[in-house]
């Protein structure tokens, strides 16, 4: 059997490119959403602006933790494959980049709603604000859970070892 | 195919694949990133118009929102760059 | 032209590798903001003349965020560390507007054989002391954004991660900071260790991968075009706007964690 090496590397190189090229389209239009309807609340409550704004930031730190991950992935494929060859390490890399891209996407994009919605109901509510921000963390956490389930799984794949 | 044929041919295989994973990882990540900068752009305007006198503080929302936004896309150019140049 | 994005000047002190460049350009960054500060506040006025006005408004929209973001007191006591942050993170980010490459003074001469500019070890070289070793003079590193290499934003970040969570402990007491972990629920603790690394990771990479990126961009497109106008402009969007709009970012999403971590939840 000849040298497979190189089966390894364009599997990987093709799931790394997946894994960020998915991962990076949830999440960025989770945080565009967020800003949007953030904005849609100060022009509401136009004396709420300094609070507002932070919960935005905040949820937006949320959202794009996905995002994270999936570099995290990305990276870890292109320089930390670890060992093994043949055809079920490198099926093994390239589901992994399936795996954290796909999840991604819908993960940032419900990230993105949960933050932008409650951007929007604190400014019509504004003294409920701790109320609203806890049920955002505590929402986009949970939402966030099959995110994490997939990074585990990615991470699994890629330090499998045949 | 023989494998041979395939052998001598590695690393222009190699090239290949990484110059298909840096376009479809660029490729992909700019569409997040033009949906949300956009979006929120059209409720900047929305909100100015609502409310013209705290222009200032929406637009400067507005850019810091769109910055944040472009992250990802960032990640996804950093890797492109990483397989175009280093893999 | 993989030269030109992945530059390499490194040095060894105690073990530990280093870019000279970067090290060199943010000490200058360092001097410098010391410098400007020193000149503008040597004769601070009633009515105040031009540098002091910029100075002025620069402290003076940092202590309206970090009061609005920390509460009066506090507020205060972080002004300093935000506003030097964004001063530094600036300056960093707009150094590389005009590009210099690296330059030598002093030296023994040497053959440039495959002309890129500096010594390599098997160039020949007038040995002017005969050790037999060629002694450089003093290198002026190239004229670049020391954020361009990674170690920059990753340090900064990895820093205020430091300061976020000692000053956490200290508001809170050790209990109190493990506790807040669990804060909705029990079971959300791994999600919010997670969430606090991926917080400190996704502000780096955002600054380093924007000037990085833009300084890769700005080396391909020179590279393509024949003319000298649109680099021009693009190193004008790249070094100053978005290094403005990117240090202004870095800043305040660094404050917004700190104020996350210091202010208690009712």
């Amino acid at each position: 059997m000849p040298d497979m090496e190189y089966v390894i590397k364009v599997a990987a190189f093709l799931g790394a490119g997946y894994a960020m090229g998915m991962g990076a389209l949830g999440p960025a239009f989770g945080l565009g959403y967020t800003a949007g309807r953030a904005q849609e609340g100060m022009s509401r409550q136009v004396a709420q602006h300094g609070a507002l704004f932070r919960m935005m930031l905040v949820g937006q730190a949320l959202a794009e933790t996905s995002g994270v991950l999936a570099l995290v992935v990305a990276f870890a494929l292109l320089f930390a494959r670890g060992g093994g060859e043949g055809i079920d390490k490198a099926a093994a890399l390239l589901a992994s980049g399936f795996s954290i891209g796909s999840a991604a996407v819908g993960v940032g994009i419900g990230n993105g709603l949960s933050a932008g919605t409650a951007c929007a109901s604190a400014a019509r509510h504004p003294k409920y604000f701790p109320g609203i921000q806890q049920a955002m963390l505590v929402g986009t956490a949970v939402s966030q859970s099959t995110g994490v389930y997939a990074f585990v799984i990615s991470l699994l794949l890629i330090f499998y070892s045949s | 195919m023989n494998l041979e044929a395939m052998q001598t041919l590695a690393p222009q295989i190699t090239k290949a694949a990484a110059f298909l994973g840096a376009g479809l990882c660029m490729g992909i990540g700019a569409i997040g990133s033009a949906i949300g900068e956009g979006f929120v752009a059209g409720k900047a305007c929305e909100a100015i118009s609502r409310r013209p006198d705290v222009y200032n503080d929406l637009f400067r929302t507005m850019i810091v929102g769109q910055a944040i936004s472009e992250s990802t896309g960032i990640y996804s150019l950093v890797i492109a760059i990483i397989l175009i140049f280093v893999a | 032209m993989r030269e030109e994005i992945e530059p390499a000047l490194p040095v060894n002190l105690w073990g530990v590798d280093f870019d000279y460049g970067t090290v060199f350009i943010c000490v200058l960054c360092s001097l410098i903001l010391i410098l400007l500060s020193w000149l503008v506040t040597r004769r601070l006025r009633l009515v105040p003349g031009k540098g002091q006005v910029v100075l002025e408004g620069i402290v003076g929209a940092f202590d309206n965020m970090t009061q609005q973001a920390f509460g009066k007191a506090r507020g205060r006591r972080f002004l300093p560390l935000i506003g030097t942050l964004f001063l530094f993170i600036l300056l960093a980010n707009t150094i590389g507007i005009v590009p210099v490459p690296q330059f030598e003074i002093g030296g023994e001469g040497y053959e440039d054989l495959n002309g890129n500019g500096h010594f390599d070890g098997g160039e020949r070289f007038e040995d002017d002391n005969t050790n037999e070793m060629r002694d450089g003079g003093f290198v002026l590193p190239a004229w670049e954004e020391p954020t361009k290499n990674l170690n920059v934003p990753v340090g900064l970040a990895i820093f205020f991660l430091i300061v976020a969570h000692v000053s956490a402990i200290r508001v809170r007491g050790v209990w109190g900071y493990l506790k807040s972990y669990c804060d909705p629920l029990f079971v959300m603790a791994p999600l919010n260790v997670v969430s606090k690394l991926a917080g400190a990771v996704s502000v780096s990479f955002r600054l380093f991968g924007n000037i990085f990126g833009g300084a890769v961009i700005m080396v391909v497109v020179s590279h393509l075009l024949a003319s000298v106008g649109i680099p021009v402009a693009l190193a004008g969007f790249f070094g100053l706007f978005v290094g403005l709009i990117q240090a202004f970012v870095f800043t305040t999403l660094n404050m917004t964690y700190i104020a996350l971590e210091v202010t208690e939840t009712d």
